[in-house]
């Protein structure tokens, strides 16, 4: 019986797995079946009804099903629902402006040239396709904008941080010669405010950072030493900005720990060439003074010693500074040097 | 003259030709007019639901991709939507339709009654069982295709198929009665 047959081998009602006693009989079953209701080769369903095969319960169920119902529309039911698709068809043809029309169906007329569909133009598709194209480049565009407002408060170590990166460089990428230098230069002071905000918000020192503001000013000196770039307003800012890395050192050598107090070492005596360079070769006149002070303030700073809180330069010029302004650098400079 | 295999007649239909679109109806209606009268026993339901089957086909003929995959499957899983939808709705109905039904019977002979009865009870026990399963039933002992095209049809492995259709004949067995003898298929012996 198929309800001990189900018992005996776990089957029942809800409880069916596809496990590999259940694809055995499913495979044993199937072999059963078609020798009952063999597959037709022909034309399907007019194949003669099967009997009830040799009395197996799941056999004769499937005899059954073979002869069920059979009905075929009638000839005129066949041709209205025709007449339904000739018009509906023939509707959608000519509403999308193709050749033929309402009597499509009687005559089909000549076939639509090659590279069309429905119709429509090689350059309609192509328009569509365009349209779609420009979707995803809007969607592109307003996601990468809101991306790039999102990572630009992100910091050294955050998630969005590498897409901050990429859109800088992407930014040099499109920038003239001419604006370069000054991009550069405002790079290295976002790379600054960067470090100076973690260590007041995680009290963590990342000599990378700093690095990379000192790559940006050095490349900034290289490409005003060409001829880029307008290098009285740049050289006063160049100065400003290693100034203030002076001063970030000396305040982050009290809290790094020894593996990174050597590497802001390094860093102060890059910044002292830099300065070095930017006096040396711009138009400031304070060569002397600035580099003893700043080299004195990193070599003498010891780990550990309580030093006042940074007070974020607020001298640095605009790009309109007039030559008074410019004037204060020095006097911050010997500020830090006297401290 | 051999006809145009499927992939042909589509072709042609997309790209404006009638007689084409019509070679592909005429050339399938038949088996989904069984599938459905599987599944609805009202010939005005039958009829009305095939129509709407192949209004969809020529709506959806110009999306339509060639794959490989036969183009059967695809009317099969349209005829399968709309009766589902069919039944969604028609339970609203369920008295006008039963009421139609009885009276239509009153003008048939009595043998033809005790058949279409019969027919009633099986598509009352086939409508128990999913849909995957009353289609796989449908494709194998009505249009009598082989394991291996209802596979194909249905997008499954063969394995899948063949145990799916034995879950649905074990229900259906059960839900019409028929449950006199079985064989013990692993073991090849009758219980």
């Amino acid at each position: 019986m198929v309800d001990d047959f189900l018992q005996d081998d776990g089957f029942r009602d809800g409880n069916i797995r596809d496990n590999g006693d259940c694809w055995d009989d499913g495979q044993a079953l199937a072999r059963q079946l078609d020798r009952a209701v063999p597959p037709a080769s022909g034309p399907t369903g007019d194949s003669p009804p099967p009997d009830a095969g040799d009395g197996d319960s799941l056999v004769a169920v499937a005899c059954r099903v073979a002869r069920g119902p059979h009905p075929a529309l009638t000839e005129v039911a066949l041709d209205r629902i025709e007449d339904q698709l000739r018009s509906r068809y023939a509707a959608l043809y000519a509403r999308s402006g193709a050749h033929s029309g309402a009597d499509a169906g009687a005559n089909p007329g000549p076939r639509a040239p090659v590279g069309r569909r429905w119709g429509r133009s090689r350059w309609q598709v192509i328009g569509h396709r365009l349209r779609h194209v420009a979707a995803v480049l809007v969607v592109l565009l307003l996601f990468s904008g809101s991306l790039s407002v999102v990572s630009a408060h992100s910091l050294p170590g955050d998630d969005l941080y590498p897409v901050k990166t990429i859109i800088e460089e992407l930014q040099l990428i499109l920038v003239s010669s001419d604006r370069e230098p000054g991009l550069r230069v405002r790079l290295a002071e976002r790379r600054l405010d960067e470090f100076e905000q973690l260590i007041r918000e995680r009290e963590t020192v990342r000599p990378d950072v700093l690095m990379e503001a000192s790559a940006q000013l050095n490349r900034a000196l290289t490409l005003l030493a060409a001829g880029h770039g307008n290098r009285t307003e740049l050289d006063p800012r160049i100065a400003n900005t290693s100034y203030r890395q002076a001063t970030l050192i000396q305040y982050a050598a009290s809290l790094a720990p020894p593996e990174i107090y050597d590497n802001l070492i390094l860093i102060a005596d890059w910044n002292n060439l830099l300065i070095g360079r930017v006096l040396g070769e711009g138009t400031l006149d304070y060569h002397g003074s600035v580099v003893s002070s700043v080299h004195r303030i990193s070599l003498s700073s010891p780990r550990g010693e309580t030093l006042p809180p940074i007070s974020t330069p607020t001298s640095t010029p605009e790009p309109d500074a007039t030559p008074d302004e410019q004037s204060r650098i020095p006097a911050l400079v010997l500020c830090v040097a006297a401290g | 003259m051999t006809e145009p295999p499927d992939h042909v007649l589509i072709e042609r239909a997309q790209n404006g030709d009638a007689d084409a679109m019509a070679g592909l109806y005429r050339r399938h209606v038949a088996a989904i007019t069984r599938y459905i009268s599987y599944r609805i026993s009202e010939q005005t339901v039958i009829e009305d639901l095939t129509a709407e089957v192949f209004l969809r086909m020529v709506e959806g003929l110009p999306g339509y991709r060639i794959t490989g995959a036969p183009f059967e499957a695809w009317l099969y899983r349209i005829a399968a939507a709309r009766v589902a939808t069919y039944y969604r709705k028609r339970d609203r109905y369920v008295e006008e339709a039963l009421s139609e039904r009885i009276e239509s019977r009153f003008t048939l002979p009595e043998a033809d009654i005790v058949q279409a009865e019969e027919h009633d009870e099986l598509r009352a026990a086939l409508r128990q069982l999913s849909d995957e399963q009353q289609t796989i039933l449908i494709l194998r002992f009505v249009e009598r295709k082989s394991h291996e095209d209802v596979a194909q049809l249905l997008d499954k492995s063969h394995r899948a198929v063949a145990t799916a259709q034995h879950r649905a004949l074990k229900r259906l067995a059960r839900l019409l009665g028929t449950t006199k003898t079985s064989r013990h298929y692993i073991r090849g012996k009758k219980s």
